[in-house]
């Protein structure tokens, strides 16, 4: 990436946890997909309560509703993030009770998310913990055979603009 | 005389609010022009060019600054609502109908949430439903929906 440097800067002026634990990049900066739609294995629309949300979820920004609409994607409450066989996780970040960020458990064991209208990158939790995103506050888990399964968010019908 | 154009629908009244007693200002249905004429260095053989800039010049540069420091500011956030409660998106908003024209433009320029403005500042969603998750035909309806 021509230019890493400066992402790299940049990144760690938001987020200095990011300076103190691994993370890499792993996408080039985009708009096209926010945070909540990449832990939810859609890269290809922006998620948001009340414009493209699950139907039927509450169209609120609350730790209540953002849980109800990974649970439309077959997620369940979880108490810990470690890594689990056969599962995959998901993490929310909030701050001052409100979300903030979704994150996605790699095989590894690693997560992955996407920063805004900026880049990926694959990271520990503790990376983005801090005044921007606040603290990871829910984690959730599906089996991972449940990822095959899932439909392309696009051709989706239970997800829509409401 | 010069022609500041206004779009459809919007008024001078936010204009004489904040130049006074402007007299030589047109509606029109060129607004979208402005942007443009601006970046023209004002000639005494084109004096519209310098009235244009006149009016609209120390509008536009709080505008852009305004824009530059929300868009940095917010370029990790990924909910509309940490967008809006940003100090200088309020800013933005607060300008009313007056800074349509530069939102406008700017969103030509390079599509992005600003589009949240108008939203604020008219009170409408000309949004079609399956453009919701989509910046672009978001914008893109956006400036459509100005136009006509």
């Amino acid at each position: 990436m021509a230019s890493a440097l400066g992402v790299h800067e940049r990144l760690i002026a938001e987020f200095p946890k990011l300076a103190e634990t691994a993370y890499q990049l792993t996408s080039e900066r985009t708009d096209k997909y926010n945070c909540i739609a990449w832990a939810a294995g859609d890269d290809g629309y922006w998620w948001w309560p009340g414009r493209f949300w699950p139907k039927g979820v509450p169209a609120a920004v609350t730790k209540v509703a953002f849980s109800k609409a990974f649970a439309e994607r077959g997620y369940v409450e979880c108490d810990v993030p470690d890594l689990e066989e056969g599962f995959e996780k998901v993490c929310l970040y909030t701050k001052l009770g409100r979300p903030t960020h979704a994150a996605r458990q790699l095989p590894d064991g690693s997560w992955t998310s996407k920063l805004g209208k900026n880049v990926d990158i694959s990271h520990e939790l503790e990376g983005l913990r801090g005044n921007k995103y606040g603290q990871p506050a829910l984690y959730m888990r599906r089996p991972r055979s449940a990822e095959l399964e899932a439909q392309a968010p696009s051709d989706d019908e239970s997800i829509a603009g409401t | 005389m010069a022609s500041l154009a206004c779009s459809p629908g919007l008024t001078l009244a936010p204009f004489r609010r904040m130049y006074g007693d402007v007299h030589d200002v047109l509606l029109t249905d060129s607004f979208f022009e402005i942007p443009q004429r601006l970046d023209e260095a004002p000639t005494r053989e084109d004096p519209e060019a310098r009235v244009l800039q006149v009016i609209a010049m120390p509008n536009r540069t709080r505008f852009e600054a305004a824009v530059a420091q929300w868009l940095d500011d917010t370029e990790f956030d990924s909910l509309p609502d940490e967008m809006r409660d940003h100090v200088s998106f309020q800013a933005i908003v607060q300008d009313g109908v007056a800074v349509v024209p530069l939102i406008a433009a700017h969103l030509r320029r390079t599509p992005s949430f600003l589009f949240l403005a108008l939203e604020e500042i008219f009170g409408e969603d000309p949004v079609p439903e399956d453009a919701y998750g989509n910046l672009r035909t978001t914008v893109s309806a956006w400036l459509r929906w100005l136009q006509h």
